[in-house]
């Protein structure tokens, strides 16, 4: 909507960003604990004649298990992490307000020990800037139109607002 | 696709979880498959062909008091190297008495129970057979213990000794029971 300044990060995101985080941790270290157990289980009724068995069963449930957790890990609580700190980052920084055609860049980056991001060039009258935006939040800026007021913290797009 | 790509990402993290899993647990079941020797009976067989595992668990049905444990090993894994001491040896005539003539001190002599054909040497028993080559009849033969070639009858005897290191044989150094004893007792009476 022109004239009304659309943030990035709305509180209710980051609300929603942190309880995905929080259920995700809950979730792994339930199927941790039930692998395990499972595991320890399976070692336990184990005897000469079902050893061999029960041993591939057991290594089966702790690889599968651990790659789920793993997977979990890495890509459900890091990945969520990561964003969260970029975004209280941002939304705690000091806002400047650029005001030009903005033009979002298809690539997408990976930044080292943080999200993946997307280079948005604005366009004024004084020359050409660039930052940067989430990838994750790109599509909506870019959908947002190309007469901008881009709001940047740290070097970020942290919010925008379409020009009348 | 975006799982796929996540974890072609992360593959060598995935790839490293699986060989510590494997190695880690497979650590834990040779732990928890074994007992100390005073609990453990173990049992080489010197024969064409044995199925230990199967073996193992048909002796373990009747477990003498005591043990928790009876390992059945190929006479081979004894030679190249492993420090494990076995209690009963299964080997043919000619091996047992290569082994008197050799190390006599590592074989046990025994009395020899009723029923039951000794190997003498030097005027002691040291061995009883376990598979006669005149009848080519043997305890758990073709079961658990092939002792001769499919297409070639065995020319030899076997016989089941006791190494004089084992601790469960009563009259041994250090014995703490005659469990080995019963086993041997058990693994004669396989059917032939």
């Amino acid at each position: 909507m022109p004239g009304q300044i659309v943030s990035l990060y709305p509180p209710e995101r980051l609300r929603q960003l942190k309880r995905k985080i929080k259920a995700l941790r809950i979730l792994l270290w339930l199927l941790a604990a039930a692998a395990l157990t499972a595991c320890v289980v399976l070692t336990c009724c184990a005897n000469t004649a079902n050893s061999s068995v029960m041993m591939l069963w057991t290594m089966g449930i702790s690889t599968v298990a651990g790659w789920i957790v793993l997977y979990l890990a890495i890509f459900g609580v890091g990945e969520g992490k990561k964003e969260l700190a970029h975004a209280s980052h941002l939304v705690e920084g000091e806002q400047q307000a650029v005001t030009g055609t903005v033009l979002v860049d298809p690539c997408r980056m990976r930044l080292r020990k943080s999200i993946s991001v997307r280079k948005v060039f604005v366009r004024t009258p004084e020359g050409e800037q660039s930052f940067l935006v989430n990838a994750a939040r790109a599509e909506e800026l870019r959908r947002a139109g190309e007469r901008l007021t881009v709001y940047v913290s740290h070097g970020y797009v942290a919010a925008y607002e379409v020009c009348p | 696709m975006k799982i796929l790509k996540n974890i072609m990402s992360q593959f060598h993290t995935f790839l490293l979880w699986a060989l510590a899993s494997v190695l880690l647990w497979g650590w834990i079941y040779t732990l928890v498959n074994d007992a100390p020797r005073e609990k453990k009976v173990t049992v080489f067989i010197n024969a064409v062909a044995i199925d230990d595992h199967a073996l193992a668990v048909r002796l373990e049905e009747h477990l003498p008091d005591g043990i928790r444990k009876i390992k059945v090993h190929d006479f081979e894994y004894q030679m190249i190297g492993s420090d494990v001491k076995g209690d009963i040896y299964v080997v043919r005539a000619s091996q047992l008495e290569q082994m008197l003539r050799e190390k006599p001190e590592a074989v046990l002599p025994i009395t020899v129970p009723e029923g039951c054909i000794g190997y003498d040497y030097g005027g002691s028993c040291y061995g009883l057979r376990i598979f006669d080559a005149a009848s080519q009849t043997g305890a758990g033969a073709g079961k658990y213990i092939w002792y001769a070639y499919l297409d070639e009858p065995q020319k030899e005897d076997y016989y089941l000794c006791f190494g004089t290191e084992t601790v469960h044989v009563l009259g041994a150094d250090g014995a703490v029971d005659n469990a080995a004893w019963e086993v041997a007792m058990e693994l004669l009476s396989l059917e032939k």
